[in-house]
């Protein structure tokens, strides 16, 4: 139903733009990293560490929010509403939890989840931007298809325990909630809301996983055949 | 009146049956053919189209109502065939997808202590009588709805997927859920009375009016005719999708009438929805009637929402 242009033969000005956005995001994340392995490096306090790389984070995941605009307009084709779900998802573990409820940034699995971003990005905004470009190399792809194998997981399992872990919080404090009675006759129970994403939560992240494998084996097909053929080779002249 | 034996594939080149008809048969006739010879493929399950062209993604799709010679087959022709999953009537969907909102709504006005368990509410004589009115409407227009589909509309397609039951019926079940979850709620707070009764009575306006433009769309066709027309009278003079204009308004009012967040989000949902589907016909009109080789010109109408679309 969107109308999708092929985005690397869109205006030059609108490919300036796009690679300066992806350029912005991936400096972004590597300072957001470096933040962290700054702040690890002075001591193990983990909410040293999640401060250290939130500074950043909070901005970059603000800022994001850009790339629903650009799905929506067509420049990427990109789905505005998967998109939107996604920053959703990122947007409520950083600011509802992590930064909203400071007792969780105690825990490991708060800068634990910044670091994994903050590793993911660091290649996917660099691996569009230079796309556009027509000037990507291959390690980067390659990288780009094989980290997702550890950092998704690893990332889906640390936002699904600190939102277990908020929740106790969001109870006894009333966070995030609307109840009844009121004027225009709304509720809405985050704890039992985060409770149900936390039953959606794997379901949903193996529809984008599983989108990601399959990407993963198209792409990276010819290199593997050529050092196929290679080692074929190598194995006759023996 | 010419013999001709069609090869049948699948998109994969394999062939699946060589079926002998007369170039002056249907498409329909032909995939009745098919179905002789594999029963697990009734008429409704099948896709046939021609092989794509150069430049083509995909070949044309064959229309049922379509002779052979149109599509220019002839011995050793090849037709493509694909399989569209098991199908059921517009109609059935339609009556399941009404009926739970029909059942469930009432469900939540009638029996609080089920769904808000712990909580005082009023019997039923002393509820705020926009609840009463609101329970009324709301199962008003789904019956309306039933009927319609037994006894107004015509359908474009006779199935569609069945996968589509479950998508369709958890919108339909879910919003209605949650629109009753909130305006039977013990804790409900009442609009303005006369506000509330204003809204209903235009409301009710435009459930006849959306009805009143279903039967002029069911009375473009006569029975067997199959080509696109032009709607025109009542307000289809001006908007092209004039029963969704009826639809969305109605629940707009609903919502101003109830004062409920709930069911705001329920017709944003619903508008959003037959915003993609009005589109979609008003460009398929636009395109079909383009005013040259003598036929009609569309004229300048709006698409489902003045002003907004």
């Amino acid at each position: 139903m969107t109308k999708h242009r092929e985005h690397n033969n869109a205006h030059p000005a609108i490919r300036g733009y796009l690679v300066l956005y992806n350029a912005v995001q991936g400096i972004g994340w590597s300072l957001c990293l470096a933040a962290c392995l700054s702040a690890a490096h002075k001591g193990p306090d983990r909410q040293s560490i999640f401060l250290a790389g939130s500074v950043y984070a909070r901005w970059l995941q603000f800022a994001a929010f850009a790339e629903i605009l650009h799905a929506g307009t067509g420049i990427v084709p990109s789905s505005p509403v998967t998109n939107f779900l996604q920053w959703l998802g990122r947007a409520n573990a950083l600011f509802m939890f992590a930064v909203g409820i400071p007792e969780l940034q105690h825990l490991s699995c708060a800068p634990l989840m910044l670091i994994v971003w903050s590793l993911g990005e660091m290649i996917r905004y660099p691996w569009y931007g230079l796309q556009l470009l027509h000037a990507c190399p291959a390690w980067l792809t390659w990288l780009r298809y094989n980290a997702f194998l550890l950092l998704y997981p690893t990332g889906v399992v640390s936002e699904m325990l600190l939102l277990w872990k908020g929740l106790p919080y969001l109870r006894s404090r009333d966070l995030y909630s609307i109840h009844m009675p009121n004027k225009y006759n709304f509720a809405w129970d985050y704890a039992i809301f985060i409770q149900i994403m936390l039953v959606l939560y794997p379901y949903l992240w193996w529809g984008n996983f599983s989108s990601l494998l399959r990407q993963r084996s198209k792409k990276l097909k010819a290199p593997v055949a050529a050092g196929g053929q290679r080692a074929a080779a190598a194995g006759k002249e023996d | 009146m010419t013999l001709i034996s069609l090869d049948l594939q699948s998109r994969s080149g394999k062939t699946l049956a060589k079926l002998d008809v007369d170039s002056e048969d249907t498409v329909g006739q032909l995939k009745k053919k098919f179905h002789a010879v594999n029963k697990k493929y009734y008429p409704a399950r099948q896709r046939m189209t021609l092989p794509a062209k150069e430049g083509q993604k995909s070949g044309e799709v064959l229309k049922d109502s379509a002779k052979l010679s149109e599509y220019g087959l002839s011995s050793g022709s090849v037709v493509l065939f694909k399989d569209l999953g098991t199908q059921i009537d517009y109609s059935t969907v339609f009556f399941f997808e009404y009926f739970g909102p029909l059942v469930i709504y009432p469900l939540f006005f009638f029996l609080p202590q089920i769904f808000y368990p712990g909580q005082k509410a009023l019997p039923l004589d002393q509820r705020p009588l926009v609840q009463k009115i609101a329970v009324a409407y709301w199962m008003f227009h789904y019956a309306k709805r039933i009927f319609e589909t037994y006894f107004v509309h015509t359908f474009g397609h006779a199935t569609m997927p069945i996968k589509n039951l479950f998508k369709n019926c958890s919108y339909y079940y879910g919003f209605a859920a949650f629109v009753a979850y909130f305006v039977n709620h013990p804790a409900y707070t009442a609009p303005d009375e006369t506000l509330s009764l204003v809204c209903f009575a235009l409301a009710m306006v435009c459930q006849f009016s959306n009805f009143r433009c279903h039967t002029i769309l069911s009375n473009l066709r006569a029975p067997g005719e199959t080509a696109y027309k032009i709607p025109s009278g009542f307000l289809f003079n001006y908007i092209t999708c004039a029963n969704y204009t009826a639809e969305i308004w109605g629940w707009i009012l609903f919502t101003i009438g109830t004062h409920t967040i709930a069911a705001g989000l329920f017709t944003a949902a619903g508008a959003f929805q037959m915003a993609e589907w009005a589109r979609g016909k008003h460009k398929r009109l636009q395109k079909l009637f383009d005013g040259k080789d003598g036929r009609q010109k569309y004229p300048k109408r709006w698409v489902m929402f003045p002003p907004l679309l």
